[in-house]
């Protein structure tokens, strides 16, 4: 079996970023980022999307990264269960990373005036509605996205051969 | 591999894999400082104070739209340290594509067998056939005098016909790309077959 796949359809990222929204309204973020366990950038708000000196991707990969090491840390110290979220505190701003269901991580950057409990509230509000829609993502069976046929490979190693 | 409809893209993921101070991040670093600014993001580089990888280097490349997709690879490397196991799984977790890059030195042969065996070990332990996984071969340092001969690398390893395998001296760019634009190619015709 190769690498798991996942497709998301346009009402189902809507679904998604609509929940990132509802949470960055209610606990007054600076951004919220989702991404999947394996570092791609799935989807995020706020500060994100109007600063592109953010980057999205790297920031995906990162927390996927971090969430991953207190994951392998609960494995080697004898935790069953798994760690399921993490904290930075900075001087002006923190982050916190929350668990969604094994498969994705939750990033959301807070000004520190923010109540943290708050922000673990609607975390897990979030997190058990991102749960229901990504678990029907994965269970949904797209056809191939248009334009991934055979002249898609000559035309990518033409663009490759350009490029690089 | 992750698609978004909405934004028509296709994101990929491809590790380079292999020994320590094989040449992995140099790969990566080549890659980024011949590509242009416009084709790729920051080059993320996780290591100790000694210039180690000690997670992983990242790097996404973006070719623009191709019949209407935008295809995204994010490269990633290992750290090459024997005690850098559990790192070295994390990364591999998602992987749509593996490059292995070997130490063409003669007395690293078995730091190459080794960590082959280590890589298919682990893809196993995240549910994942590494027959299925598409996978090419840099040989590097091949400007090394005690560069082992390409037959007696391939033969080492155990690598049949079908696995490609490039020769490259990474820190002068030679093979880089040819090798990138290989595990591209096999990335692409791979997810053809199996979407």
């Amino acid at each position: 079996m190769l690498s798991p796949r996942l497709d998301i359809t346009v009402e189902q990222l809507a679904g998604v970023e609509k929940c990132l929204d509802n949470l960055q309204q209610e606990t007054e973020a600076r951004w919220v980022l989702l991404t999947d366990v394996t570092g791609q950038f799935i989807g995020g708000c706020g500060l994100l999307c109007s600063m592109n000196s953010l980057n999205v991707e790297a920031l995906s990969a990162l927390a996927a990264g971090n969430l991953a090491t207190t994951r392998e840390m609960a494995r080697l110290t004898g935790e069953e269960a798994r760690f399921k979220l993490l904290l930075y505190e900075g001087d002006c701003q923190s982050v916190y990373l929350s668990d969604v269901g094994g498969e994705f991580v939750l990033v959301i950057a807070f000004d520190n005036s923010v109540s943290i409990s708050a922000v673990r509230l609607y975390t897990k509000q979030t997190v058990d509605r991102l749960q229901e829609i990504l678990h029907r993502a994965r269970a949904t069976v797209s056809p191939p996205p248009v334009g991934l046929d055979e002249d898609f490979g000559q035309l990518l190693a033409s663009e490759m051969e350009f490029s690089f | 591999m992750f698609i978004n409809r909405r934004l028509r893209e296709l994101n990929l993921k491809i590790v380079y894999y292999g020994p320590a101070l094989s040449g992995k991040t140099t790969n990566l670093v080549y890659i980024y400082n011949h590509t242009r600014p416009e084709l790729r993001g920051d080059l993320i580089s996780l290591k100790t104070r000694e210039d180690r990888t000690i997670f992983f280097d990242y790097l996404q490349l973006e070719l623009g739209q191709i019949k209407g997709l935008k295809p995204k690879f994010n490269l990633y490397t290992v750290p090459g340290q024997v005690y850098y196991a559990a790192s070295r799984k994390l990364v591999l977790q998602g992987a749509d594509g593996v490059v292995f890059v070997a130490d063409s030195q003669t007395y690293r042969m078995v730091d190459n067998v080794t960590s082959l065996q280590d890589m298919r070990g682990y893809l196993r332990e995240l549910g994942i056939d590494p027959w299925s996984v598409p996978l090419v071969v840099q040989f590097n340092k091949r400007d090394l005098p005690d560069a082992a001969g390409v037959s007696t690398l391939r033969s080492l390893l155990r690598l049949n016909r079908s696995i490609p395998c490039l020769e490259s001296v990474a820190t002068e760019g030679a093979g880089v790309f040819d090798t990138l634009k290989t595990i591209i190619n096999l990335v692409v015709s791979s997810v053809q077959k199996n979407i």
